[in-house]
């Protein structure tokens, strides 16, 4: 019976466990999309967006170890990248190539929701 | 996550129903839910150590969520028969006194050789011989052989042979015996039967034999 009560304790954490780390990565990937999808739907590059990107990278780069448990290595690293690039096209006001990078990070974010919501 | 735990309680459940579909012999020395577990561990832990970009949890998650359906089963197996019989199936009788019980083999999908081996792998020759055989749910056979055998059966050196099986015959077997062609014609000729209507004919070195016959299910 210790067995079973140790089973039952391990399956209840599993389940919530996964409900917490499922809603706090969805709420992550979200907030990345949002900032992503507006540098897309930007007109001209302006200090909003450069101030929303480099927050972007810095929540990302603190979470990256963290996100790693939980999505692919080849994701974090794609995003990693794009983020990187895009700050570096902000400096240098390459709006078509940032818009260009945040598409890329757009679908790769929506790869990795689609991995974690769909079993069939 | 989320996903991973539903697809894997899925699989489990899945492969597991599989199994009791499949039938008793393709378990071996498993029980069903063990087999499931040992066959969906084995491929989890494949998993992450081919492909090292996925995290750890793709794995670990899945195999201790495996485990504990693994002792929810037994568990609940111990509490309630008429689960445990869902879930592992019951002992069937499957040679009862020396007559096979056909019904029973052909809902376990067992063949005559299936049979022929496992009383062979007691030491066991002759049909007559075996007073129970039950087909456990693990899949494997035990035997109690038939006190009075001994002293009723006759064995010769040479130990039967299968010669006609399922209405097909063997008369390669022949050779061992040294029995011809025309000994067994005679044989169904006495018996007034034809190879379509045995299930099993065996012939000993003695020329005796043990004839069982088909039955209609």
């Amino acid at each position: 019976m210790k067995n079973f009560y140790f089973s039952v304790i391990l399956f209840l954490s599993i389940l919530s466990g996964t409900f917490i780390t499922n809603h706090y990565i969805q709420n992550n990937l979200n907030y990345y999309k949002d900032v992503f999808v507006s540098v897309v739907n930007t007109e001209k590059i302006s200090e909003t967006v450069i101030m929303s990107v480099s927050r972007a990278k810095e929540t990302f780069f603190k979470q990256k170890n963290m996100l790693q448990l939980f999505v692919s290595k080849e994701h974090i690293k794609d995003i990693e990248t794009d983020i990187l690039l895009i700050e570096n096209y902000l400096s240098e006001d390459q709006l078509m190539d940032c818009k260009e990078k945040s598409i890329e990070i757009i679908s790769v974010i929506n790869q990795i929701k689609e991995y974690m919501s769909k079993i069939d | 996550m989320i996903s991973i735990v539903l697809r894997t309680t899925i699989m489990f459940f899945l492969v597991m129903f599989a199994l009791r579909v499949m039938g008793k012999k393709n378990l071996g020395e498993f029980q069903p839910s063990d087999f499931v577990s040992t066959m969906l561990i084995s491929n989890l832990t494949s998993i992450v150590i081919e492909a090292p970009e996925l995290p750890l949890l793709y794995s670990v998650v899945p195999i201790l969520l495996i485990i504990c359906y693994e002792i929810f089963m037994s568990v609940i197996a111990k509490k309630n028969e008429k689960l445990a019989k869902v879930a592992y199936g019951s002992p069937k009788i499957i040679i009862s006194n020396g007559i096979i019980n056909q019904s029973v083999m052909k809902t376990l999908r067992f063949t005559i050789d299936d049979l022929l081996m496992a009383m062979r792998s007691k030491d066991i020759f002759y049909l007559e011989e075996v007073f129970l055989a039950i087909v456990e749910t693990n899949g494997s056979v035990s035997i109690y052989p038939d006190p009075s055998a001994k002293t009723n059966i006759d064995k010769a050196d040479i130990p039967p042979f299968s010669i006609i099986v399922d209405g097909k015959t063997r008369y390669n077997n022949l050779g061992y015996i040294n029995v011809t062609e025309s000994k067994v014609e005679k044989i169904l000729e006495k018996e007034n039967v034809s190879p379509e209507d045995i299930l099993l004919l065996m012939i000993d070195g003695n020329g005796q034999y043990n004839l069982s016959l088909k039955e209609i299910l």
